[in-house]
């Protein structure tokens, strides 16, 4: 027969969260996992990076200001011009978790055109316990090159997971 | 991707600085146009006008990339190389 202090009941924050109340995560080990798709064909010229109404978007609040975020993406990814690239990035609200005009990811082609599945991990420290968004954002090369994001319809999804800090 | 390519050059026939988004794979795409970074809008029907031109041109020009190509293969084995050469050249 186990004692009082063995048995766990599982809560739900109201949103959907479940966990075991009572028990604290120990470092590492992940909190909460979000997730979001999308099976629509995006495409843009712009020169900056934008989301092209991509639903590659979700919404996190961290449990605590010194959880981390693991962000898992995954699309495909085409420039129509040769010798042109197309760039991929995820922005945490309004600022770009990537390298400036690069963002975290390239398409680039070159001599014949390839389809390529494009992935993008990235481990963010937001430093807050306010709801925060993700999403993938994508830009053309230059202008009349066109930017593709989830080229034919093939299903993207964005996961994020919160690791306890 | 022809009938998003065609919107585009459309698009690019009446503003060649235009930067836009869209959403799709079809002529609906249209009805979904987002005007990037202070772009003027342009009007749909506009637009429309220019697609059976452009899809014409799209179809020329990828119809002169397989000409060019078959032309090419053509002098390839006037001068000599077999199949398997030419395909180590050009892949």
């Amino acid at each position: 027969m186990k004692n009082l202090q063995d048995v766990f009941f599982l809560q739900t924050n109201g949103s959907g969260v479940l966990s075991f109340a009572g028990v604290s995560a120990s470092a590492g080990q992940v909190i909460q996992v979000l997730s979001a798709t999308d099976s629509t064909v995006r495409t843009t010229t712009s020169t900056s990076f934008v989301t092209g109404s991509n639903t590659l978007s979700v919404t996190i609040t961290p449990s605590s200001a010194s959880n981390k975020i693991l962000i898992l993406t995954h699309t495909t990814a085409y420039f129509n011009i040769d010798g042109g690239q197309s760039y991929y990035t995820i922005y945490r609200g309004s600022t770009n978790l990537g390298n400036g005009n690069s963002g975290m990811s390239v398409y680039e082609f070159n001599a014949s055109p390839t389809r390529t599945s494009m992935a993008i991990t990235y481990l963010d420290s937001p430093a807050t316990t306010s709801a925060t968004t993700y999403q993938v954002y994508f830009r053309s090369d230059y202008g009349g090159g066109i930017a593709y994001l989830n080229l034919f319809n093939i299903k993207a999804s964005i996961t994020v997971m919160e690791i306890k800090g | 991707m022809k009938t998003i390519d065609a919107i585009f050059k459309s698009i690019y026939k009446i503003n060649q600085n235009a930067q836009v988004s869209m959403s799709g794979n079809d002529i609906s795409a249209v009805d979904k146009i987002v005007w990037e970074n202070g772009t003027a809008p342009i009007s749909k029907q506009h637009i429309l006008d220019l697609i059976p031109e452009c899809l014409a041109e799209i179809e020329a020009e990828e119809q002169a990339k397989i000409d060019n190509k078959q032309s090419a293969l053509n002098k390839l084995k006037a001068l000599g190389l077999n199949d398997a050469e030419i395909k180590a050249i050009i892949g």
